[in-house]
């Protein structure tokens, strides 16, 4: 029997604020132990919690670039449970009216097969403290740092097929979020958290299977190989007869296998009710619309516009588009050269080429996007060749000098001017009678040989363009002559 | 009006013991029974409200009828941190170290 997998995601993105959801203390990751805390944080009597309203703003950013439905009455909701690191009893969430509703991300299989995803939900809640744990003096150690620090969860429609479809709504739904500048998606740091709903099912047939949600998948490495290891632990229990139980199962990535989590004593009974402390949240639409006049153009619509209009292959607009700060650096090379294939080619393979090497990002390229375009635009226009270029670019990178100056300070210039390069040619051709000859009586290949010399005598600056030409006006007046 | 006669036992004995649980609670055998009359006692009082007729009328979670109150995303610095951290039972430096719980984590 063949089988079909099923697979629901919810993500749980950290937003970049400065401060915590309802209290002023900071938001940033990597203080020292308990350094961002005040009385709200730790939930002591007499605190009430206030808004932080970018996070509101977020969560509508990231609900419209997700198509979503914006609710305009919000309120937040009490979820009842015990954990030390979440001091006052329960997490303020929203439980039955998330602000945003029934959306849909497109996400790409090889840059090419799309697929729609249903988003079912996104909601904004607070997150927990981290608890560490330390089996040999039988304590937990308590940092409240990120308790309090806002999060928005978004639920996904069990629309996911395979692994490698999850692993690429993770890596669109971190890309937008990083558009839209509210998160940075930095998985390993845990502001992208991931849990999967897996279930199979025979083919064809329209009721899902018994599912595990299998949480603790930490790394965008591990997202597939958590995924798979999870399939196919099912798929061999259903081909043995056997029936999978319901459960959650924790992935362990020294192992690359899910276990299941220590069952708890009863099934969680969060007892959810309207937070008090918090009056409403109305999302007017005159509202939604002032947010939406000021959302960035997203990924795939500027995709799209690299390959219908600039002519690009659907892998360079791919590659482009993976981080915001990449294509707005193209685009504004792409600005001063006008030539898109050469940007992209020069952008991809050149300069991401020298990043890698020095683990830089884009942001802190020492050659500014105009100063590659200016680059570009010389060897466009004849001025220098693309040999000429990649020496300047590497010295610029080097150095952070700029091109311009680079190509003055060495005096760079290709020779395209005919009555310059033409006597060079001449004399090349007078003082080799063998070789051309040669030519002559049929070996053709020693045409390469007239190429090289004249390039040793210019020093490589010759335009091979022009030379081409003018050789083969050369030697055809010659043979006739 | 037959508040006494008709009062009914809405909540029972093992509820209580499980409302208890869920609020970390240890309560004795004659508190579980003594709070399961008091409770009951009380949602008999307020079950009158039931007879209303409340068909058209959305739940009220808020009462003070304010709405988008904020705050803006400015850190407002807390310099009494050290002093919050004085309270708590037991420290292991700037963490606060509690007995071991492992509920809802692995190992």
């Amino acid at each position: 029997m063949e089988f079909e997998t099923v697979i629901g995601l919810e993500v749980h993105i950290q937003l970049s604020t400065k401060t915590k959801i309802f209290s002023g203390a900071s938001a940033a990751f990597g203080a020292d132990p308990n350094e961002n805390i005040d009385p709200l944080t730790f939930g002591l009597p007499g605190t009430l919690p206030v808004l932080n309203r970018q996070v509101a703003v977020s969560a509508i950013k990231l609900g419209l670039a997700l198509n979503c439905e914006i609710r305009r009455f919000n309120q937040f909701a009490r979820k009842h449970y015990f954990y030390p690191d979440l001091p006052k009893g329960y997490q303020i969430s929203q439980y039955e009216e998330p602000i945003c509703e029934h959306g849909r991300l497109v996400i790409r299989l090889d840059d090419e097969i799309e697929r729609v995803v249903g988003i079912t939900r996104i909601h904004m809640e607070e997150d927990a403290g981290k608890n560490i744990h330390d089996a040999r003096t039988k304590s937990s150690l308590i940092d409240l740092n990120r308790a309090g620090v806002p999060l928005l969860e978004v639920v996904s429609e069990p629309d996911i097929r395979s692994a490698a479809e999850a692993a690429s709504y993770l890596k669109t739904l971190r890309q937008i979020a990083r558009y839209l500048e509210i998160s940075d998606g930095n998985m390993e740091e845990g502001s992208l958290r991931c849990d999967a709903n897996i279930s199979l099912r025979p083919t064809g047939q329209l009721k899902f299977g018994t599912r595990t949600e299998v949480k603790n998948i930490n790394s965008f490495k591990f997202v597939e190989r958590a995924l798979n290891y999870e399939i196919a632990r099912q798929l061999s229990i259903l081909k043995g007869g056997g029936q999978v139980i319901q459960e959650t199962r924790l992935f362990d990535s020294t192992s690359g296998t899910t276990h299941p989590m220590r069952s708890k004593e009863e099934s969680a009974d969060y007892r959810y009710f309207p937070d008090p402390d918090l009056p409403p949240l109305i999302v007017e639409e005159s509202w939604v619309e002032k947010v939406r006049s000021k959302m960035p153009k997203l990924p795939e619509e500027l995709r799209q516009m690299l390959i219908e209009d600039l002519g690009l292959t659907p892998y360079d607009a791919s590659v482009l588009t993976a981080e915001k700060e990449n294509v707005d650096f193209f685009l504004e090379c792409y600005q001063v050269s006008k030539n898109a294939k050469a940007a992209s080619n020069w952008i991809t393979s050149e300069l991401f080429g020298l990043l890698n090497k020095d683990e830089r990002g884009i942001a802190d390229s020492p050659i500014s996007a105009r100063n590659l375009g200016e680059l570009l635009t010389r060897i466009d226009g004849g001025e220098i060749s693309g040999k000429m270029a990649k020496e300047v670019f590497e010295e610029a990178f080097k150095t952070g000098q700029s091109p311009s100056d680079i190509i003055q300070a060495k005096g760079l210039k290709q020779i395209s001017d005919e009555s310059e390069l033409l006597p060079i040619i001449e004399q090349i051709l007078e003082t080799s009678p063998n070789q051309l000859a040669e030519y002559f009586s049929g070996k053709e290949k020693l045409r390469d040989y007239f190429v090289g010399q004249v390039m040793k005598a210019t020093k490589g600056s010759a335009d091979p363009k022009k030379l081409n030409l003018l050789l083969d006006k050369e030697l055809g007046r010659r043979k006739d002559g | 009006m037959n508040d006494n006669t008709n009062a009914q036992r809405l909540v029972d004995i093992a509820e209580i013991k499980r409302i208890a649980r869920l609020a970390r609670l240890d309560i004795s055998e004659t508190d579980a029974e003594r709070f399961s009359s008091d409770v009951n006692g009380i949602l008999n009082y307020i079950r009158k409200l039931q007879e209303l007729d409340t068909e058209t009328i959305s739940p009220l979670s808020h009462v003070h009828g304010s709405h988008n109150v904020f705050r803006r995303d400015e850190q407002e610095d807390y310099d009494k941190r050290e002093k919050i951290l004085l309270n708590v039972p037991e420290r292991s430096g700037n963490f606060i170290k509690v007995p071991l719980i492992i509920d809802q984590e692995s190992n």
